[in-house]
Parts: structure tokens; C-alpha cells; sequence
């Protein structure tokens, strides 16, 4: 039997920090690449004076992340706790699922016919988080004639001023995340290009900080910023080509697109928890410094692309064409399908303070790593009709092939387009 | 002259991606060409060596700047979390007791700090100079305060001994095992042999119990014993241990007397014949005690003790009490050395696993020091950052030192308190004395030899129970038994450490070595058998008994939690030194303590094995437990750096 020394611990080795454990959730903005084009060609932009408004509303949901060894792992680690001279307390598990709802509202302007410009602003709807804590006893403790169960080490711990987490977290209703900037610039093709219907762009996007960091005190909680969204980078610079086979109408009724990019994540100075609402899981400070450093690290990203035409659907000489059948048949078709395959490579993020063993375990699911993503779009355009509106539907999906060291995030879209143009 | 051969190690598993795979490999190579190759961080290093030079303010200065974040995560993850939160649940309890303890200075979370701080400088007035100078030159390095220092350097003693007492009050309010009958046992007149009352003994209680014997064990409470709460576990060496409580054939539980239970075991099959037999008892009262939570029922000691059956000619001073293990509890430290013919080549070694409270934090802040003090030899000791001091270490000279604590009575709180005895309400908690890791700097300092170190240990105050082997480069080897040497009537010199081998322990089953070559120790008193002064026990009790408060201030064996388990432990021990007897080296040295049985998976802190002649010092820290760190060599002979 053990007996109580009055003295215990958890070790901190394994955070109780849903919070940073679910930055990643993302995959839930679809951002310029995709919403750009009437289609899923990595390099459309828009016609000159012309602009595109895109709604959509995203459903992201995650409960695993994948592990150095690609193993799917819980979003937080067990924690081990420890009554020292008491012995081991037990393990703390939680098997976390979150739950966030996005609006993205996209604004794109065509300078040019081949420039275009626009602003993203994703707002986190809410965010649901359900901890689902469980608990594994641990060695016989001879003071209480029992293992501690989960009940008594919540009472323990509040004992000490550690309150246990609530069963069910909400938060960020109807707050920003970061602002995104993007251009598109398609290049001049040579003779070559176009008679083998290649096209290629570049695209330069910059996100502004105006998302949500959490609140370093409290357990559960998870910002809106990028690097909670683990989606797009502060800055990223794309390549993108694409090969479009025509039919007879010169409709694009096939297209191959490739893209790679570059996505810079910026340094971030991050305050570190007290201990003050959370003393037994969060007194950091002391040790750590009372800021601490987050390089996201930078990522490498390959997309293939390939967008079918299953339905042109019938096309009328409307409003919109000033009654010309002609000009209404450059216009999308009524249903597009996309698929597209991501691989993003991501570089290990650091974690850089005044204590290298704090550091290195808040790093430990977030060394160097990949994702893979597969997504399917379907575009209802209803252009050809007479409206400028188009409906999509997405889903994207991270977990189909395991990835490393990230937390995969399924996200369902529902989006419109609405496109005009005032002179 | 010293010199580490690994300066600096990293003990932490590498995270090394598997070789192999084709997608793998390919994968890599596509990262790559997206100029993403990155090779591994470096792993952060929980464990590091660390030479000090100059005087003790010098050493302290380098101390506390070249481990300056370790320090204050150690002092922080340790003391500020986990120690203090806990020890504050504790205030209720002896604030009631001792209502200074209720002044305002003490409350909104000071508790913990204040008293240990408190305790501390009491402490720091028997340090010398040039130990509390070490002391300030940590602070200044680190950046915590000399106060915090103090008490990172002082606590191991100070909450032992507040753990002491603290236990002694819980568990005098729990269940006792008051008598042990075996029903089915005749006298001297052919008659029912007559209980026994129940006394801790190291060896077996009785011998040559008929074979259908039941037991019969009497529990009281002046609450009344929770049947439901009572566990007994019968075990014969070598067999897995029986258990038997509410519900299972062979266990019957009646009243006894208004506050009583009587517990009746009898073993299908009956008892086996001609073999040591030992028992544990563990039960509760219908008490709940809700305050600190969680709530739970007020339960005594664990309680064992052996028997032999027909068959077994042995006396019982011969036959071990070696209580069974259940698997509800982790072992405690142990200590051993060996010499001459018990080990490979006839030279001496030590070896030691030390566990007493990791709490998720130490096995990352462990250290070796290595000090280069201007005059005297050098020395290291294996211990935290923040700590001058380690419960292992060595001298350039070869003297070379194990401790680990003795869970007792006979400590400094209660040696101060004992003239506050009249007033205690408004009696102040103080332990004035010499933590055992300063101590034992203090007699390397003075002696190359064991018989010096001793000489140079004995006048010293010490504030709590610590059980050490000492060894030298002769091959000299001794076990001490430390105390704070309490008396009711104060006597003139202090006589706080008592000797291993003398005629109270002769070689033998039971005595901390089974031949003169080798010594063992666990937790236990072996020698320091009446650790407590009879006397403060006797007037304790009349102090206390009016006033309702049961405490039973008594012998270590009596009152001290550790007592059976470190029994257990102790006897293990013995069996492994005798089965290696005279293959013991280094390396099996290391094997022996990374055993499981050894081995406690919750708080190891360090392991080490000595070479004294060689001036060699192996360790194993930096993970939980100590022993799957990987085991490095600091050698003394070497040149410094």
C-alpha cells in the first residue's frame, strides 16, 4: 500500500491543453484557389470590371490527430498524474471532438482579364468542443482504501483550486479570423501554350491578424487566428498551371490543373499561462517566461486538380447577355465537378522559451509532417439561365490516407457565387 | 582532479523516423525537393553534469546561472504545484491542532510556503557560512530568492518530517490490529492457546502452528471497524498471495465488544506445512472523512506479520517477517553494498535506487555536481537543479556516500516542539538541524574514510530519519542509522546516528548483512530500534488523551507507514545479494536495481553504483523511472575541466 506524502503533482509532460492540441482543426476555407473560378482551374480569374461575391458556410469537424508514426491519436495526450509518495494517481484521457462552424464571405474583383484581386473574411460561427474525459485508476492509494477514481481526483484537484473542466466548451460565436488578401495574376501563354490549351498563373495571398488568440488561462478554448485554423499560411506564393481539353463548342469540358506553393507561417510571441484560473495544469510562467515563441513553421503544397464537365445544361440569351445565345454559352455549365488531391508537407513548428523540455513537449505532435487532402466539389451554375448565382457543395477530407503530425479536419461546404458586374 | 566522461547527456527518447519504407522514402524525397529537409531537434537534456569551482558563493553563483531555467521549472513543477497545492489541504488539520497556524500570514494559499520557509530558517542557523553562502549565490544566479533556494535545499527533510507527523495523526485515528489468535493452536495444557497481543516485529510473531489452524485477528476502533473495509492477504514464500475479505469462502467477521471486529481467516486445504507464513491486514472504520476531499473512510496501518507452521524448526527471531505483496504498493529505496568474497573481484561496491517523490518533475531537473572547492577534495553528488547537495555522492578521496530516508518520529519538528509541549496552541512548527545531503558533504570534507565521516556526522543535529552506507577507497563500508536523537530530558551530546553491526544486529536473517561482506538497506531501522524515546511517547499519550486527540506517538516499527513494505523490500534484497554472492560488479549491480521489484515506477528519482577505490560514480537519472535513463560514469581520478 502507498501511503500519502502531502505532496503531489502531475507531470507535465503531457499538457492538459486541448486548446493548442486542436489549432489545426482547419481545412475550412476554401479561399481564393477554389473559389475563384467559375470552374476548378488553377489558373481562372475573371473577366475585367467583373465581381464575385462567395457565401459559404463551413462544418468542420475533427476528434484525432495523427501521430510522428502516422498512428491516429487522441487530440490530447493521456496524463499521467502523480500524488508524490502517493504514487501514480491515474491517467487522465479526454477524447476531444470539435466541432467549428465558419462563414466565409469571399470578394473578388477581375482588374484585368487576367488580374484579379480580392479579400476573404472568414468568422468563426461557434465552436463546440466536448472534452470527453475519462479516466484510467492508478497505484492503491491506503489513505483513501481505493484507487483515486476520476471523481476523486477532480475532487482532489479542486481541493487545490483546480477546477475541472466543463463537459461541454462554446466559444468564438461570431468572431473574426484572420483577414485574408489574395491576387491572382495569370501569365501571358505563348503561341505553344494555347494551341495545347496550357495556362498558368501566379498568386500571391497575405493573411492579417485580426483572428482571435485564446486566452493563454483557460484549458479548453481555441483561437481563430491562421494558426488555430492551420488552413493557409500568413503569406503564400503559388504556381499554377493547367491544361483544358476542349470540345467543339470550345467548351472546357476537361481540365488538369497543378499548383505548388509556398506558405510562410510568421514567428509568433505568445503569452503563457499563469496558473491563475488553472493552477495545477497551467503555472507555466514561472519556468517558461512569460511570453513564449511559436514558429509555425513554413509548408510546401502540391496540389493536382482535375475538373469534368458532366452537364452543360441548356443555355439562354438572358439579361445578362443582352439576349445573345452566343455570349451565354461562354459561360460555365450548369454542374462542374472538381476533384482535387493536396499534399502539404509541413515543417516541424518550434516552440522556443526559457525551458527546452516545456518546449519540446508542447512540440511533440507537431514535428516535421504532412497532410494529405482530398476534396470533391460540385457547382451548380445557373449562369447559362439567366442568374448570376452559382451553388456549391464541398467536402473535404484529411484522413482518408493518414497523415504525420498534423489533426485532420473533415469540413463540409455549402457556398454561393453571386457575379456582377457595374460597368 | 575530476572530470565527467559524459559532460552532458540526453536521456530522452530520440524521435528517429523508421527507415524503410518505399513511400516513405519517397515522400521524403518529394519534401526535399520542395526544399524542406530538416534534420531532427536536438533533444532537451534532463539530465547534466555540472562542474562548480571557487568558493561556496562561486560554486552557488555557477550553480544557479548555468541552471537557471531548470531551477526554477524544478521549484516550480515540484514545490509551487505540486508540494505546496497539497501540503495547503493539510492546514485545517494542524492549524486545528496548532491554532498559530490560523493567523492571517498563513492563509490564501501561504500555508505551505510559510511554514516550509519558516522551517527552513531554523534549519539554515545550524548551516555554516559557507553553505548558505552557496546558497545565496544560487538565488543571485537563478533569480529566485534565497528563501526559495532555502527551501528547495531543506524541504526533503522538513516535509518528511511534517509527513510523520501528519501521518502519525491520520492513522492513530484508524483501526488497530489488536490481537492475533490462532483457533485450532493448543498451550501447555492442551488448552486453546490464548491470543497474542499484536506487536510489529521484524521477525515471525509465533512458530509451529497446527496445520488446521484458522486465524483469528481483533480489529478496534473507537468508531467501530467497516467489515466492509477489512483485507487480508496470506501468502507462503514463493506461492502468489491469497486474499480473503467480505464475501470470500474462509473469511468470517463478527463483533467484538462494543468497538471491535473479529476477523476469522482459515485456508482451505489448511495451513501448508513447515513453512513461514506471513499475513497482511489492511482495514477502515465507519468513519468519512470529507475534509480534504475526496472523501473516504479513516483506515489504519497495514499490518503483517510471519508464523511458521508444524514442520518449521526454526526459532522465530530466525524467520523474517517478510510481509506478501498484494501489488498496492511500489517499493521503497533501497541501498546495498558488497565486498571481499560477495562480490566478483573481492572490491567494494555500493549501490543505491533512491524514489520518494518524482512527482512528474524531478526526473527532468536531475544534476550531478561535481564541486571544486578551493580547499579539501573534490566531490559530486547526484541530485536536482537548484540542490547543492544529492543522497548519493562521492569524494575525490573515495569516500563515498548512499542515503535514503528513515520514516520516524524522532525528528527535528518534534525535538523543537518538545519544550513548546505545554503551550500548543501557540506553538510554532521549527526543525533546527543539518539536512542528511549537507551532512554528509560535511563529513567528506572531513574524512577520506568511513570511520572519519562517521566521527564527522555523529555531533551533528539532523533533522529527520536517514539510513546511509558509507564506503572508502580501502574498502572500508558501514551503515548508519540517523536520527534527531529527541529526548524527553535533553541530553548533553547529541547522539543522532547510530551504527550498523553492532551487537543489536549481528550477521543473520534479519540484520542488514547476512555475512560481514555485505550490507542492505531499505527504509527500516535495523539497529535504531527504539528510535523514539519511550518517555515522549508515555507523556505524549497522557498530554493527549485527555484532550481526545489519539495520537500514538511511537516506534517506527509502530507508527512508520514504510515500516512493512520496506520490510518486504528488505528481505528481497537479501535474496538477491545471497543468490549473486560473489558475482556482484557493476554490471549486475545495475541490473539488480533496475529489477522490477526494486524498482518504483512513480517516484524513482536516481539510481547509482560506486566504486570507491576506482573513484568512480555510475548513474542512471533523467527519466521515471531512473533506471531506463541509461547509466553514465563520472570519474573522479580524471582531470578537471
Amino acid at each position: 500500500m502507498t501511503s500519502a506524502l502531502p505532496v503531489a503533482s502531475g507531470k507535465h509532460v503531457a499538457p492538459f491543453r486541448p486548446a493548442r492540441a486542436l489549432g489545426g482543426i482547419a481545412a475550412i476555407l476554401a479561399l481564393l484557389a477554389a473559389a475563384m473560378p467559375a470552374r476548378a482551374g488553377t489558373t481562372d480569374t475573371l473577366p475585367t470590371g467583373t465581381f464575385l461575391l462567395d457565401t459559404s458556410y463551413v462544418i468542420a469537424l475533427t476528434d484525432k490527430q495523427f501521430d510522428r508514426n502516422r498512428r491516429e491519436v487522441s487530440l490530447i495526450e493521456p496524463i499521467e498524474r502523480y500524488e508524490a509518495g502517493g504514487g501514480w494517481q491515474g491517467t487522465l484521457r479526454a477524447r476531444p471532438t470539435v466541432d467549428m462552424r465558419m462563414f466565409v464571405t469571399q470578394l473578388l474583383y477581375g482588374i484585368t482579364d487576367r488580374w484579379v484581386a480580392g479579400v476573404i473574411v472568414p468568422v468563426a460561427v461557434s465552436t463546440t468542443i466536448v472534452p470527453n474525459l475519462g479516466w484510467t485508476p492508478g497505484d492503491w492509494n491506503s489513505s483513501l482504501g481505493r484507487p483515486y477514481s476520476e471523481k476523486d481526483f477532480w475532487e482532489w484537484a479542486g481541493s487545490m483550486g483546480q477546477p475541472k473542466p466543463a463537459a461541454t466548451w462554446r466559444g468564438n460565436v461570431w468572431t473574426p479570423a484572420d483577414l485574408v488578401l489574395a491576387s491572382r495574376y495569370r501569365l501571358p501563354e505563348s503561341d505553344a501554350m494555347q494551341r495545347l490549351g496550357l495556362r498558368w498563373s501566379v498568386m500571391v495571398q497575405a493573411a492579417l491578424p485580426t483572428g482571435r488568440e485564446v486566452d493563454p488561462e483557460e484549458v479548453i478554448d481555441i483561437g481563430t487566428s491562421g494558426w488555430w485554423l492551420h488552413n493557409f499560411g500568413d503569406v503564400e506564393l503559388h504556381l499554377a498551371a493547367d491544361w483544358r481539353l476542349r470540345d467543339a463548342a470550345g467548351l472546357d469540358r476537361l481540365t488538369l490543373g497543378v499548383e505548388a506553393w509556398y506558405a510562410w507561417l510568421r514567428t509568433k510571441t505568445l503569452q503563457t499561462p499563469t496558473g491563475a484560473k488553472n493552477p495545477l495544469l497551467l503555472t507555466y510562467s514561472p519556468y517558461v517566461g512569460d511570453t513564449h515563441e511559436v514558429d509555425g513553421g513554413d509548408w510546401q503544397a502540391a496540389r493536382v486538380a482535375i475538373d469534368v464537365v458532366p452537364l452543360i445544361g441548356p443555355t439562354y440569351g438572358t439579361w445578362m447577355t443582352k439576349g445573345s445565345v452566343a455570349a451565354a454559352a461562354g459561360f460555365p455549365p450548369l454542374l462542374a465537378l472538381n476533384l482535387s488531391y493536396d499534399f502539404v508537407y509541413l515543417q516541424p513548428t518550434v516552440w522556443t522559451s526559457h525551458d527546452p523540455i516545456w518546449s519540446d513537449e508542447r512540440a511533440r505532435y507537431w514535428g516535421e509532417g504532412y497532410k494529405h487532402a482530398f476534396a470533391a466539389t460540385a457547382t451548380l451554375s445557373l449562369l447559362r439561365l439567366g442568374a448570376p448565382l452559382q451553388l456549391y457543395v464541398r467536402q473535404r477530407s484529411l484522413d482518408l490516407v493518414a497523415g504525420k503530425n498534423m489533426r485532420p479536419a473533415n469540413a463540409t461546404t455549402f457556398g454561393v457565387r453571386l457575379l456582377a458586374k457595374f460597368w | 582532479m575530476v572530470r565527467a566522461r559524459a559532460a552532458t547527456a540526453v536521456t530522452r527518447a530520440v524521435i528517429r523516423p523508421r527507415a524503410g519504407a518505399a513511400r516513405r522514402a519517397a515522400l521524403a524525397a518529394l519534401c526535399c525537393a520542395l526544399g524542406a529537409c530538416h534534420s531532427p531537434l536536438p533533444e532537451p537534456v534532463t539530465r547534466a553534469v555540472l562542474h562548480l569551482h571557487g568558493d561556496g558563493y562561486q560554486r552557488g553563483l555557477q550553480h544557479g546561472q548555468q541552471q537557471r531555467h531548470r531551477i526554477r521549472a524544478f521549484y516550480t513543477r515540484l514545490l509551487d504545484v505540486a508540494l505546496f497545492a497539497n501540503l495547503g489541504r493539510e492546514q485545517p488539520a494542524i492549524a486545528g491542532f496548532l491554532t498559530h497556524y490560523q493567523r492571517p500570514e498563513y492563509q490564501n494559499g501561504n500555508f505551505s510556503y510559510q511554514l516550509l520557509v519558516e522551517m527552513a530558517h531554523s534549519v539554515a542557523t545550524t548551516l555554516p557560512k559557507e553553505l548558505t553562502d552557496e546558497l545565496q549565490g544560487i538565488s543571485d544566479g537563478c533569480g529566485l530568492t534565497y528563501d526559495q533556494v532555502l527551501v528547495l535545499n531543506t524541504f526533503a527533510d522538513t516535509v518528511m518530517a511534517v509527513r510523520a507527523i501528519a501521518s502519525t495523526l491520520r492513522l492513530s485515528r484508524g483501526p488497530r490490529l489488536k490481537s492475533v489468535q490462532f483457533v485450532g493452536m493448543k498451550d501447555g495444557k492442551g488448552e486453546q492457546a490464548k491470543a497474542i497481543d499484536y506487536v510489529p516485529l521484524a521477525h515471525a510473531l509465533t512458530t509451529s502452528v497446527p496445520l488446521d489452524a484458522s486465524v483469528r485477528l481483533v480489529l478496534n476502533d473507537p468508531d467501530g471497524v467497516d467489515p466492509a473495509t477489512v483485507r487480508v492477504v496470506m501468502a507462503e514464500a514463493g506461492k502468489p498471495p491469497e486474499v480473503y475479505e467480505a464475501g470470500s469462502p474462509g473469511y468470517q467477521a463478527e463483533p467484538d465488544g462494543a468497538t471491535g471486529l473479529a476477523v476469522t481467516v482459515t485456508r482451505a486445504g489448511g495451513l501448508p506445512a513447515a513453512k513461514a507464513v506471513s499475513l497482511l491486514v489492511f482495514s477502515g472504520d465507519l468513519t468519512v472523512v470529507s475534509d480534504p476531499p475526496p472523501a473516504h473512510a479513516r483506515f489504519g496501518r497495514e499490518e503483517g506479520f510471519a508464523f511458521t507452521t508444524l514442520g518449521d524448526a526454526r526459532a522465530a527471531k530466525e524467520v523474517p517477517n517478510t510481509a506478501p505483496s498484494d501489488g498496492r504498493s511500489q517499493p521503497p529505496p533501497i541501498a546495498a553494498a558488497v565486498r571481499g568474497p560477495a562480490s566478483a573481484d573481492g572490491v567494494l561496491r555500493m549501490a543505491q535506487h533512491f524514489a520518494l517523490l518524482d512527482a512528474g518533475a524531478s526526473s527532468d531537473a536531475t544534476l550531478v555536481l561535481v564541486h571544486h572547492p578551493p580547499t579539501g577534495p573534490a566531490f559530486a553528488t547526484v541530485g536536482w537543479a537548484g540542490v547543492a547537495f544529492g543522497f548519493a555522492g562521492m569524494s575525490a578521496s573515495g569516500l563515498s556516500w548512499t542515503c535514503n530516508f528513515s520514516d520516524t518520529l524522532d525528528n527535528a519538528i518534534v525535538k523543537d516542539l518538545l519544550p513548546k509541549v505545554s503551550k500548543l496552541s501557540t506553538a510554532q512548527l521549527s526543525a533546527t538541524g543539518w539536512p542528511i545531503g549537507f551532512a554528509m558533504r560535511h563529513a567528506a570534507g572531513q574524512s577520506a574514510s568511513v570511520d572519519g565521516a562517521i566521527e564527522a556526522l555523529s555531533p551533528l543535529q539532523h533533522l529527520m530519519g536517514w539510513q546511509c552506507l558509507l564506503g572508502d577507497a580501502t574498502g572500508a563500508m558501514r551503515g548508519i542509522e540517523i536520527d534527531a536523537d529527541a529526548k524527553l530530558i535533553p541530553a548533553k551530546t547529541v547522539e543522532g546516528v547510530h551504527v550498523i553491526g553492532g551487537k543489536a544486529s549481528p550477521p543473520g536473517p534479519s540484520a542488514a548483512g547476512e555475512t560481514a561482506d555485505e550490507l542492505r538497506m531499505s527504509v527500516h531501522y535495523v539497529e535504531n530500534l527504539v528510535d523514539v524515546d519511550p518517555a515522549i511517547a508515555t507523556v505524549a499519550t497522557a498530554l493527549l488523551e485527555p484532550t481526545g486527540v489519539p495520537v500514538r506517538i511511537d516506534q517506527q516499527r509502530v507508527v512508520s507507514t514504510y515500516w512493512l513494505k520496506s520490510l518486504r523490500t528488505f528481505g528481497q534484497l537479501g535474496d538477491a545479494l545471497r543468490q549473486g554472492r560473489g558475482t556482484w560488479d557493476v554490471a549486475s549491480l545495475q541490473n539488480l536495481l533496475a529489477e522490477p521489484r526494486f524498482v518504483d515506477t512513480s517516484d524513482s528519482m536516481f539510481a547509482v553504483v560506486l566504486e570507491p577505490k576506482a573513484r568512480r560514480l555510475h548513474h542512471a537519472a533523467g527519466a521515471l523511472p531512473a533506471t531506463d535513463a541509461g547509466w553514465q560514469v563520472l570519474e573522479l581520478d580524471a582531470e578537471a575541466p
